[in-house]
């Protein structure tokens, strides 16, 4: 696998590297050994969220219910009697929304709802054992858009697929969305599009996560033509400015390890980027959230926009029990405060995987997906241009990936 | 920062007038230079400073360690003659100011006393802690007191600190608590927060006198180290070598040699190009989301860095600091100034700090194009030509811009909105058609509108509101067309030398040059281009003159005694 330069165009434009002599004589030396290259522009993804499309009615059943009405559904579906599940409810709102149950109802009341699943008869973990609890069949998308690509490559006689609203594209695979689309938690406002459990785990780890940086390549940018794009992980995380969004133009070394290393031809097209075929997308996360983004059939399309940002989304098959666990490891969190039915999510993704069924169970093991990206301009180096020697550990077989 | 500090370079007179002659055709300077001796100057009366806060500071950090933290507020100086150290000399200790050097005083006492650093920051034990011990009080007190005072504490005063320390002692039943407010006395004592010379009549003139040994001592320490004499200085002082030639140049080489005289550096730019104002610079969060937090403080620390690694490390051509393309950035300041800027150091090293050399033809250049310069010199939400072009005269070229008057209409210029006049340039044109304006705006805009490339950030930009950025102009019959062509205009510039060393004289001095010492300023100016522009030769020519320790008529205040100190010492 040939390492593309991400010692872009932006770099040299503004001046030597600073790193120091090694470092130029390392990009130098690049530059030599390989045909010249006319542009690359580089980013660092500043916004990555589930790509979710919404219109009115697309969730014929209606949203899903609120926190209390599912917390009542599941404990009356395990058989609590009625007069226990309003004791419950009752030390649950004093404990949550006044404040004012004591400690030892406040425990009852988690006990409760946190033990909701029953496995013969006896209570189990609710989010590490959501088979446990019955399937409330929550309610799912039911619309003809949904932003994403036919990834299984049936086009419009794919059973269930959506339009994207976008490009038009027929027999669009997303069934994460339709899964967890009906949630309120995950339907942006217009108005306030960081209210969703993806913008909150964004928001809050954006800081913590390693910086995604994108790469284009291309002989001219400003003309339609095939492109090398890149995704990397890089050493850093990104920082954010004043506004508390990422902050352009900062630096970023290139983690070498192959692993992070994602790269696609394309196609640059009215300042449209489009793979020009499905490939693997992996790269490091949160451990909180999702550990490790490892779609298979990824596809990508990018905007270019005259800010000089990126905007666009990457779609792809994700291991289905890996989206789940983002929710779970929120836990009670994300049901009471953010009103998002965990072993509900956790049946739906189940029941609408639609990708590599395990050869011994049948079941499909991922589920179609979208997300949506953006970046904002950065610089890249390559790490050993950067401190003059790779970290230790670093020294990763080409092979692996 | 670490630098490799050269040995001295000072060369013998001959070789001295050859390199300045030599340089002086090089430079294209029409200064003539020969190795003239300093002129006899009157004197001018001498000055009573408050010490600043950096220097109370680096004080209590050379005296007690640096583990002891000064927590607490300063009273301002005012900025006089552009310099904050000629503030310090019109300044008094208001009612308020007395009870917050109170508190600090009391907060530093106790964490010197403290049993945790008590073992190590004491030289003695008492015999026991719970009484006074008033051998130990005293070896204390009289070990810090003269360092504090920058003299030795006369008999009198020693035995009065001690004497108090053992009726606190007595009291409170602890040896720790009684040494403390002795401490605490020696920080909020007149002797310790203002810097009275004493002079000494060496019947040098008729009428003037030099200052006292330990005076000079402080005077040297002061300027080339900002903060008070070490033991070494202090021990010339009373050995009398302070008052002879020999003996003066050792000290001043010793001085310089030290690495403490980056500090010295460091504080004479900060004040002459009024780098405090970062302290309390803010810019528009919405229009500049990238200049927050560390970014001011970093700014401020590029400029200080180039400066010190130019001048000090490289023993470099002052009029280059507007030219080099060499600097440091941070990353947080490489995304300002959108270059790349790897980190580079291991996450557990606070220095984030790369150098970094802009190739030929880039539009950074020089001090004036960095932050330091670009953002101080701007409002919080745009740039501007006239107080950039202000700044450029006033600060760098020591000549004054009268202020503007009380009626001015300043909307054309703050509508940087404005739907027909796109640009600063187009706007300050518009407003520049007021008669009682025009005047003024031609001795600041051109120079400044050459710097309209970097926004009120420091950011390069070429376009503003669409519309390419005109950066020609004129300095002084000087025409340019671009930064680089301002960075030459303000590199060769005659007055951009002789203001520096009147500045540093100032500075020196405490006190604008007198009427009297007209000449000597013309000396050490012909001295800087004999020297090459090399700041350090500009240091040891004040340091070693007899004009830098030269009072007119002994100072009369209140409490002022009319023996020297070093009687007083004894």
């Amino acid at each position: 696998m040939i390492r593309k330069p991400y010692f872009a165009s932006r770099l040299f434009k503004t001046g030597s590297l600073a790193a120091g002599a090694s470092a130029a004589a390392l990009v130098l030396l690049s530059l030599a050994a390989r045909p010249a290259v006319a542009e690359t522009k580089t980013y660092v993804v500043s916004w990555f969220v589930l790509a979710a499309f919404l219109e009115e009615g697309n969730c014929p059943a209606g949203l899903n219910p609120d926190t209390e009405t599912f917390f009542r559904r599941d404990l009356a579906a395990i058989g609590m009697a009625p007069e226990k599940i309003e004791a419950v409810m009752t030390a649950r709102a004093g404990a949550i929304v006044a404040g004012s149950s004591s400690a030892a109802d406040a425990a009852m009341a988690a006990d409760a709802l946190i033990y909701r699943g029953r496995a013969n008869g006896k209570p189990t973990h609710a989010y590490n054992y959501p088979g446990t609890v019955p399937d409330a069949h929550i309610n799912t998308i039911e619309s003809k858009f949904a932003y994403g690509f036919n990834l299984d490559g049936k086009g419009a006689a794919s059973p269930n697929s959506f339009e994207d609203p976008v490009t038009h594209e027929k027999g669009v695979n997303n069934e994460y969305f339709r899964a967890v689309g009906c949630h309120g938690p995950e339907r942006p406002s217009p108005n306030d599009p960081y209210q969703t459990m993806w913008a909150y785990a964004w928001h809050n780890l954006q800081q913590s996560l390693p910086a995604w940086i994108i790469s284009v390549t291309g002989d001219d940018l400003s003309k339609d033509g095939a492109v090398t794009v890149t995704f990397d992980k890089a050493m850093e995380h990104v920082d954010v400015d004043v506004n508390v969004k990422v902050m352009a133009d900062k630096t970023f070394r290139i983690d070498p390890d192959p692993r992070w290393h994602n790269e696609y031809r394309a196609t640059l097209k009215n300042g449209e980027i489009t793979t020009n075929e499905p490939s693997r997308f992996r790269m490091l996360y949160d451990s909180y959230w999702v550990p490790e983004f490892d779609l298979t059939r990824a596809r990508l399309r990018l905007t270019m926009k005259p800010d000089g940002s990126l905007d666009g989304i990457l779609g792809g098959y994700e291991k289905w029990r890996a989206l789940y666990f983002a929710y779970a490891s929120f836990g009670i969190n994300a049901e009471d405060q953010a009103g998002l039915d965990v072993p509900g999510t956790y049946h739906a993704l189940k029941r609408l995987a639609d990708a590599e069924p395990d050869p011994k169970t049948g079941e499909n093991t991922r589920i179609s997906a979208a997300f949506r990206i953006e970046a904002v301009p950065a610089f890249a180096v390559p790490l050993r241009a950067a401190t003059g020697r790779s970290p230790r550990g670093a020294q990763f077989s080409q092979s692996e990936k | 920062m670490a630098m490799n500090w050269p040995k001295s370079n000072r060369r013998g007179a001959m070789a001295k007038l050859a390199c300045g002659l030599l340089m002086a055709t090089a430079f294209g300077v029409a200064v003539p230079v020969h190795a003239a001796s300093e002129p006899a100057t009157p004197g001018a009366e001498s000055v009573v400073r408050r010490i600043t806060p950096e220097q109370y500071q680096r004080i209590i950090k050379d005296v007690f360690g640096p583990t002891i933290k000064v927590n607490g507020r300063f009273e301002p100086e005012p900025r006089v003659d552009g310099l904050r150290a000629l503030g310090s000399s019109r300044v008094s200790v208001s009612a308020a100011g007395l009870q917050g050097y109170d508190a600090m005083a009391r907060d530093i006492a106790g964490q010197v006393v403290n049993e945790y650093q008590r073992g190590t920051l004491l030289p003695c034990v008492p015999a026991s802690a719970r009484q006074p011990d008033d051998g130990c009080a005293g070896q204390v007190l009289a070990s810090a007191g003269g360092l504090l005072y920058r003299r030795p504490l006369s008999q009198g005063e020693l035995q009065g600190l001690v004497n108090d320390a053992a009726a606190a002692a007595k009291e409170l039943k602890d040896f720790y608590a009684g040494l403390s407010l002795g401490i605490a006395s020696l920080l909020t004592a007149p002797e310790f927060l203002f810097r009275k010379e004493v002079p000494e009549n060496l019947g040098s003139t008729a009428d003037a006198s030099q200052i006292s040994g330990y005076s000079k001592a402080a005077r040297l320490s002061f300027f080339l180290w900002d903060s008070a004499p070490d033991g070494e200085l202090l021990r010339a002082a009373a050995a009398g070598e302070l008052d002879t030639e020999k003996g003066l140049n050792r000290q001043v080489e010793r001085l310089l040699s030290s690495p403490r005289i980056e500090a010295g550096v460091r504080a004479f730019f900060t004040d002459m190009l009024g780098l405090d104002g970062f302290d309390t610079l803010t810019k528009d969060a919405v229009l500049y989301p990238k200049f927050f937090a560390d970014v001011p403080k970093d700014a401020k620390e590029q400029t200080l860095r180039t400066i010190v690694d130019h001048l000090l490390a490289r023993r470099g051509d002052y009029r280059d600091l507007f030219t080099t393309r060499r600097t440091f950035l941070t990353p947080l300041l490489g995304a300002v100034y959108r270059v790349p800027v790897p980190e580079n150091a291991p996450n557990t090293d606070p220095s984030r700090w790369v150098a970094h050399e802009y190739p030929e033809g880039d539009q950074h250049i020089g001090l004036l194009t960095q932050a330091g310069f670009a953002a101080l010199h701007s409002h919080p939400g745009r740039t501007s030509p006239t107080i950039r072009g202000k700044a450029l005269r006033e600060i760098l070229l020591c000549q004054k811009v009268p202020d503007p008057p009380g009626n001015v209409n300043f909307t054309v210029v703050q509508d940087v909105a404005n739907p027909v006049y796109k640009t600063a340039r187009a706007r300050l044109n518009a407003h520049a058609t007021e008669s009682m304006c025009t005047g003024c705006h031609k001795i600041t805009d051109p120079m400044g509108l050459a710097l309209e490339n970097f926004d009120a950030t420091g950011s390069y930009r070429n376009r503003e509101n669409g519309v390419g950025i005109d950066t020609s102009g004129v300095l002084d019959g000087v025409t340019f067309s671009d930064v680089a062509g301002l960075a030459k205009a303000v590199h060769d510039h005659p007055a951009l030398s002789s203001c520096l060393v009147k500045r540093v004289y100032s500075y020196a001095a405490g006190r604008p040059a007198a009427e009297g010492e007209a000449e000597f300023v013309s000396y050490l100016s012909k001295g800087f281009v004999e020297d090459r522009y090399q700041l350090p030769a500009l240091l040891r020519r004040i340091a070693t003159s007899k004009a830098f320790y030269r009072v007119s008529a002994p100072v009369k205040s209140a409490g002022d005694t009319s023996i020297s100190d070093r009687e007083n010492a004894k």
